[in-house]
């Protein structure tokens, strides 16, 4: 039967394969910018130096190549097919995730302002924090962020979705239930160093991530 | 599991799109089943029977033998 160009399909084969590399990239790129601009801008305000213009040229560049990727982010969740309109469940997912990204990089631009270290990468993983900041990550942690999540599992994701998210954290579990056994006899061997809890939480995070989006775009 | 979602969707002339938006699905689910690599659940498998007015086992192939 001879299909008509409106049912054209999304994505076929190699194409999606090389979309969701494309999204993967860009979402490297633009978070490891957003990074290096948040490490520039709290390396500056801490230590309380003069704009020279070297620093301000990487700064520029820095904001540069992570609104470049920014937007070519969005114009690629904006037409997953490069055809037709999202539907009204992909706007809203897309929506759900930007707001959610907006907020992950206001937290993290004011744990590491709010740190007071000249050392951006303490500033994320151990510096002491003021007690209202502490408070206020965890009230958002544990009221916004599950209420975010389960209006987001209830009303923008479909079944798909939510199957490769659940295959992600599966796959999730047993690296953290096999790899920090791993790293902690290793480390009680004098073979690695201290197991670390932020990294710890960071490869389960983003082995969920990574699992559930090549399970959704393969 | 084959079905005939891709040949009853051509016949009506809808694109992907259209078809998950009645299905209140995103484009990537219509496109997985379609192709094969995501059976539905039950409740969306009775959706989309109820959406062109046929039964499931008319869309859906479990390539079971029957007696």
């Amino acid at each position: 039967m001879m299909v008509h160009s409106m049912t054209e399909e999304v994505d076929p084969g190699r194409a999606r394969q090389w979309r969701f590399l494309r999204i993967l990239a860009l979402g490297t790129v633009l978070l490891f910018t957003v990074g290096v601009t948040i490490g520039l801008v709290a390396a500056h305000v801490t230590r309380d130096g003069d704009a020279s213009p070297r620093f301000l040229a990487i700064l520029a560049v820095a904001v540069a190549v992570a609104a470049g990727a920014a937007w070519l982010l969005l114009r690629e969740t904006r037409r997953p097919t490069g055809e037709a309109p999202l539907t009204r469940k992909e706007r809203l997912n897309r929506n759900i995730l930007i707001g959610s990204g907006l907020l992950g990089g206001v937290l993290g631009v004011t744990m590491v302002l709010a740190a007071g270290t000249d050392d951006p990468l303490a500033a994320f993983l151990d510096a002491p924090l003021p007690p209202w900041v502490a408070a206020a990550f965890i009230v958002i942690l544990a009221v916004v962020l599950p209420a975010l999540s389960f209006y987001w599992q209830k009303a923008a994701v479909d079944e798909l979705e939510i199957d490769a998210y659940k295959t992600g954290a599966l796959y999730a579990l047993y690296v953290y239930m096999i790899g920090a056994p791993i790293w902690w006899f290793a480390w009680r061997g004098g073979f690695a160093p201290e197991p670390s809890g932020v990294a710890i939480y960071f490869i389960t995070t983003f082995t969920m991530l990574i699992v559930g989006f090549a399970k959704k775009y393969r | 599991m084959k079905n005939r979602l891709k040949v009853l969707r051509a016949e009506r002339d809808w694109s992907q799109a259209v078809l998950a938006e009645q299905l209140d699905v995103s484009r990537q689910a219509v496109n997985a089943i379609e192709t094969g690599k995501y059976d539905p659940s039950l409740p969306l498998a009775f959706k989309i029977a109820r959406l062109f007015d046929m039964k499931i086992e008319e869309i859906f192939d479990d390539g079971a033998q029957h007696d």
